[in-house]
């Protein structure tokens, strides 16, 4: 059988794990309230407060960590590809299966979590919204995608994926600054294309550009770790 | 001549060692359970070692699945491939080296027939293993088997029938088998290599301390001080009024003094209490 798809048959099978499924769940869940919250403070900023602060502020990137940990059971890239590839798979056949499906979660996910925000932070009857929907899901699948490459390349650092934790604190210690460092990091981008403080006046083309590069670098970082 | 490598290997509490293995039987005895897990866990391609590399004919294992297609494994903790079943993950398994194969009719021929249906992530660590000691020894073509306590499988597999099965394969093949039990050691046979305190006894520096002599311990001792100083390379000492069930044994090497002992052992049926090699305490860095 390919190897592409046994990688990808190892990800779906751990991935649609009922636990998993309601760890997604939750984390929808906290993006409604926390968007309805906003909503009931003030109608005026609601959605960009809820999808800046609440839903791509925390929620994704730990939605995404809390996955990652279950579908690899605390273990890296590695533990999950080598009872395959110890028979005679290529690890790196099976590892584009892999990724491919942990990058379509994460897809999912970040479009499901900007829309359910919106359409809980404004009324059925906002004008905006229709033009608002489908802006907020591409953006967030982008940020799905884009997160969904850094915590695979942290998957692949150090003995049992704990580069996980590190690339997403660093994230979010040098993300919400204006550091130097900052525009390697993904948050400022994604606040950006979702409404908030442009970093280094960036047009959103310039956001789009920048997240699409990490993506890419991440990925193939990731990739010339596996052995095959 | 094919040969499985392992050059300057350094793990957690492991080596550095080198350890270079051709046709044959080599039976690796260590005193740590963990140590020996991780060290035939490099040999098999199955871990990355933090120095050092695992090649077979000079392809490295763990980065050549075209090597580790050739090479049956049986490692200290065994995962299955991911399937639905104990049938269709050991089919997965053997279709990865050699499409067609059947497994399930391997498994019924082995007496695991009864765990064909069961999920394979269910099983009990030594029900996983005996499967997957099945699966390496039908490893089609296999240049190498790198197996981990074959023998502590007895309770679900026929020991004679393994070790036979290792003999069969090592009459073409690099067969390393692994254990930190003498009696299985001794029920194999084999070339021995000592690992002590993850080094090998020979090479690491815990050798300027080993004396070339080992301490027997065996209600048979009168009998095998006998045999063994029938030997000529082999020096013993047995005094039956001080110690009766003790008997020092002085050679070339340890490795050659074990083997010595434990092939007289295996030949005559004897029981071995203990067999350890001697340290001079003060000698040690």
């Amino acid at each position: 059988m390919n190897a592409v798809v046994l990688g990808a048959q190892r990800a779906l099978q751990r991935v649609l794990r009922p636990r998993l499924l309601a760890a997604l769940g939750f984390g929808l869940l906290a993006c409604v309230l926390s968007a309805a919250l906003e909503r009931k403070l003030s109608p005026v900023g609601a959605v960009d407060r809820a999808l800046l602060r609440g839903s791509f502020g925390i929620l994704l990137p730990l939605v995404g960590y809390v996955a990652f940990s279950r579908i690899l059971r605390d273990g890296g890239m590695d533990a999950l590809l080598r009872p395959i590839s110890r028979h005679g798979a290529s690890g790196r056949a099976l590892w584009i299966g892999v990724a491919a499906v942990l990058l379509a979660m994460m897809t999912i996910v970040g479009t499901m979590f900007a829309g359910a925000t919106v359409l809980c932070a404004r009324t059925l009857d906002d004008p905006a919204l229709l033009a608002d929907l489908p802006r907020s899901s591409s953006v967030g699948a982008l940020a799905g995608i884009a997160y969904g490459a850094w915590l695979i390349l942290g998957s692949s650092l150090g003995r049992a994926g704990g580069g996980r934790k590190w690339l997403l604190l660093l994230d979010l210690a040098l993300g919400v600054s204006a550091s130097a460092l900052a525009p390697f990091c993904l948050r400022p981008h994604v606040a950006s294309l979702l409404g908030g403080e442009p970093l280094l006046e960036q047009s959103p083309m310039e956001a789009t550009v920048l997240l699409v590069a990490s993506t890419l670098f991440a990925l193939l970082a990731a990739r010339s770790r596996v052995a095959d | 001549m094919t040969e499985l490598a392992l050059d300057e290997i350094a793990d957690d509490r492991l080596g550095p060692l080198t350890i270079r293995c051709g046709v044959g039987l080599t039976v690796l005895v260590a005193d740590q359970r963990a140590t020996l897990g991780r060290l035939l866990d490099i040999a098999a391609g199955a871990r990355r070692p933090r120095r050092g590399r695992a090649s077979l004919d000079g392809e490295d294992l763990y980065t050549s699945p075209e090597a580790r297609r050739k090479l049956g494994a049986l490692l200290a903790e065994e995962a299955l491939p991911p399937r639905a079943s104990v049938r269709e993950s050991a089919q997965l398994a053997l279709a990865l080296r050699k499409p067609g194969a059947d497994a399930e009719a391997l498994l019924v021929e082995w007496g695991l027939g009864p765990l064909l249906g069961a999920n394979p992530e269910r099983l009990r660590a030594e029900q996983r293993r005996a499967v997957a000691l099945c699966l390496a020894l039908a490893t089609p073509h296999a240049a190498a088997l790198v197996l981990c306590d074959p023998l502590a499988l007895a309770s679900l597999l026929d020991p004679a029938r393994i070790r036979d099965a290792c003999w069969r394969a090592a009459t073409r093949a690099v067969v390393v088998v692994g254990t930190t039990a003498l009696e299985d050691a001794a029920a194999l046979g084999g070339e021995l290599e000592l690992i002590l305190r993850g080094r090998l006894a020979e090479a690491g520096p815990y050798a300027r301390g080993l004396a070339h002599e080992a301490l027997v311990r065996s209600g048979h001792s009168a009998q095998l001080a006998e045999l063994l100083r029938a030997d000529p390379d082999l020096e013993v000492s047995f005094d039956a009024a001080r110690c009766p069930r003790e008997l020092f044994v002085r050679g070339a090497t340890q490795a050659r003094i074990c083997e010595r002992v434990l092939e007289v052992v295996r030949q005559e049926g004897l029981a071995l209490d203990a067999l350890s090699p001697i340290m001079r305490l003060g000698a040690l860095p």
